[in-house]
């Protein structure tokens, strides 16, 4: 039998992803990824994102486009140990941390989102999940999402509700 | 006006501007969603 390969959450070989682009935000509002080249597939890794102040809410929009999102979103917060599920349509983004703390008392914000079927005339598929933590307190989200519009995905852009960036990583990979 | 990171995929380059009119107008709507939609504590 001869070597295998570990399927990624979408089920491409981990071996194709293609590192595109790293950004390190200690500043700003959205981070945006442009300039895009028409991959299959994306894969968002967030690494400890945190932002200077404040409570707010991390969006993702596609080609700079705010509508014909939908997605559903279970959550747990561990501080009141409660689990929610939440179900979202026709909505101007996705709201990748809803529901989670996500602030400067907090370690930061991890996060894998992989958008699949980018380059091709149909909605596209995205699944997400993230985890926040203090020492006493976590929160998780484990999400489901579409965008309904057949554009070719060539933008990635992540927003604040409020405040800015401070720490962390955003990296994106491409596949095909 | 509020900044924006920009991160150029095809090169590598990153440059920190204000949001353009286009940028500016998806930030405010989904800004005001956000807000808007905010889980209470009550709610979580």
């Amino acid at each position: 039998m001869g070597a295998s390969t570990i399927p990624a959450t979408n089920g491409a070989p981990i071996t194709s992803w293609v590192q595109l682009a790293t950004s390190s935000p200690t500043s700003g509002a959205t981070v945006s990824f442009t300039s895009l080249s028409s991959y299959k597939q994306y894969r968002v890794v967030m690494s400890n994102v945190g932002v200077n102040t404040g409570n707010p809410t991390l969006s993702m929009t596609l080609n700079n486009t705010a509508s014909n999102y939908s997605y559903a979103l279970p959550f747990y917060n561990q501080a009141s140990s409660l689990y929610q599920n939440v179900g979202i349509n026709n909505s101007s983004s996705i709201n990748i941390n809803a529901g989670t703390t996500f602030n400067t008392s907090y370690y930061g914000f991890t996060s894998e989102i992989v958008i699949d079927f980018s380059n091709q005339s149909t909605p596209k598929s995205i699944r997400y999940s993230m985890a926040s933590s203090t020492i006493a307190t976590n929160s998780y989200v484990d999400a489901w999402a579409i965008w309904n519009n057949t554009a070719t995905v060539d933008r990635i852009d992540f927003s604040l509700s409020s405040n800015s960036f401070a720490s962390g990583t955003i990296t994106v990979f491409g596949s095909n | 006006m509020p900044k924006i990171i920009i991160v150029d995929c095809s090169t590598g380059e990153e440059i920190v501007r204000e949001m353009n009119a286009e940028e500016l107008a998806t930030y405010e709507t989904i800004q005001k969603e956000a807000l808007a939609d905010q889980p209470t504590s009550e709610e979580i």
